[in-house]
């Protein structure tokens, strides 16, 4: 039996339940329940409409043992809303805590590249460093569109993924550092890039194409501002 | 030439206003036309990831509040300032949630650029990038990250030039506007 005490998922998609973002963190949510591990997921969405449901949801944050984000890029980037959830969070535990908490995350990101989330990686380690949590490391995720409605656990090509998360959650159940290999594994393509650049780049107008609204099918290319 | 100023400082007491209105003088002073926008004054919603920018009313953002016109009005620009206090090394998240609203100005189709992939962009024309972030302390992984950001920023909106600027710990306004001048100078 684990002693880990409170495992805490933030799922950082602003499309809350519908998001690449909610398949994964239910994936490891699922892993800590099956080995008797208290964990709860949270979507960040809902509790920064205002500012109590924010201070609630950093209260709770702070109390967990084990912090998980799991967020999609944006813009090269963490996305606003989890952003202003990191911001709350270091002025409290700065103001009044001093209790150890480890922290990991996991992005996605549209490009087929992983390594397009370095960077929102890199500032959840900065993060983690400045609030004094004990950094985890960070998964990174490329094609995350692909895992949408998914259960990763039957989706073939996210076999890395789910291997890669097993490792990191039965190391958190033992109280040990996520190894590294963990992250490796899980960070690895879904598809060799050359195969998927390639279909991306010659395909990408269609398969937007066959998303567009049939109110504006062929306006892809619209530019609604005169410059 | 119109040069729009993103401003991303979370209080009405920070360094960054007092370069925003340095800023202000010496684009006049080179004959630009700037308008300024204190983002912590604005209600804006932050993206809600729909797409709908892409798909249901190509090159707007479905959110009709003032978002809308600010991106308009970056596209229209020539010169895109943004200033914002580093945390953790990245924006505010009062500039970040404006950044996040600017993706209508990009295309969903995807581009190589060396070898790496990236979205094409909507409209010719690009303004160049100026951005200057504040740190209370100096602190190396910050400016590092700040720097990168603002790189792949510039990858991703395809802006034709880009300047990067981190100011930190005890300011000195005057060295900081001659930085901010000789920036302008190159830009202009």
């Amino acid at each position: 039996m684990s002693e880990i005490s409170k495992v805490l998922l933030l799922v950082g998609s602003p499309k809350g339940e519908n998001s690449v973002s909610n398949n994964i963190a239910s994936y490891i949510l699922e892993k800590f329940n099956e080995n008797g591990v208290k964990a709860e997921k949270i979507f960040i969405v809902k509790e920064v409409r205002n500012d109590e449901a924010l201070n609630e949801l950093v209260l709770q944050a702070i109390d967990a043992e084990i912090l998980i984000l799991v967020s999609p890029l944006y813009v090269d980037s963490i996305p606003a809303i989890n952003i202003k959830v990191l911001e709350e969070f270091y002025k409290v535990k700065n103001d009044s805590y001093n209790k150890k908490q480890s922290f990991m995350t996991i992005f996605n990101c549209g490009f087929p590249e992983p390594h397009h989330n370095d960077l929102a990686i890199d500032m959840c380690k900065k993060f983690a460093s400045d609030t004094g949590l004990k950094w985890m490391g960070g998964v990174t995720i490329g094609m995350g569109p692909s895992l949408e409605g998914k259960s990763l656990e039957r989706f073939r090509l996210a076999k890395n993924l789910c291997t890669g998360l097993d490792m990191a959650v039965d190391a958190i159940l033992k109280g040990e550092t996520v190894p590294q290999e963990a992250i490796v594994i899980a960070s690895k393509p879904l598809m060799p890039l050359t195969i998927v650049k390639f279909v991306m780049c010659n395909f990408g107008r269609f398969m937007w194409g066959n998303q567009m609204d049939k109110s504006v099918k062929g306006n892809m290319f619209d530019r609604p501002y005169e410059l | 030439m119109k040069a729009v100023i993103l401003n991303g400082s979370n209080e009405n007491e920070n360094p960054l206003n007092t370069w925003e209105k340095l800023i202000v003088e010496i684009l006049d002073n080179y004959g630009w036309q700037v308008e300024t926008v204190e983002l912590r004054n604005k209600k804006l919603a932050t993206c809600i990831g729909c797409f709908g920018c892409w798909i249901k009313t190509p090159g707007e953002c479905i959110l009709k509040d003032e978002g809308r016109e600010i991106c308009k009005n970056v596209a229209r620009s020539d010169l895109l300032v943004l200033l914002t206090p580093l945390t953790f090394g990245g924006y505010s998240f009062e500039l970040k949630k404006m950044m996040d609203r600017l993706i209508p100005n990009l295309l969903p189709l995807f581009t190589k650029i060396n070898g790496e992939m990236h979205h094409k962009t909507r409209y010719e024309k690009k303004p160049k990038l100026l951005a200057i972030g504040y740190n209370f302390q100096h602190d190396e992984e910050s400016e590092r990250i700040f720097k990168e950001l603002v790189h792949r920023n510039a990858l991703n909106m395809d802006n034709p030039t880009s300047y990067v600027e981190v100011v930190a710990g005890e300011v000195n306004d005057i060295i900081v506007g001659e930085e901010i001048l000789r920036n302008i100078e190159v830009i202009s």
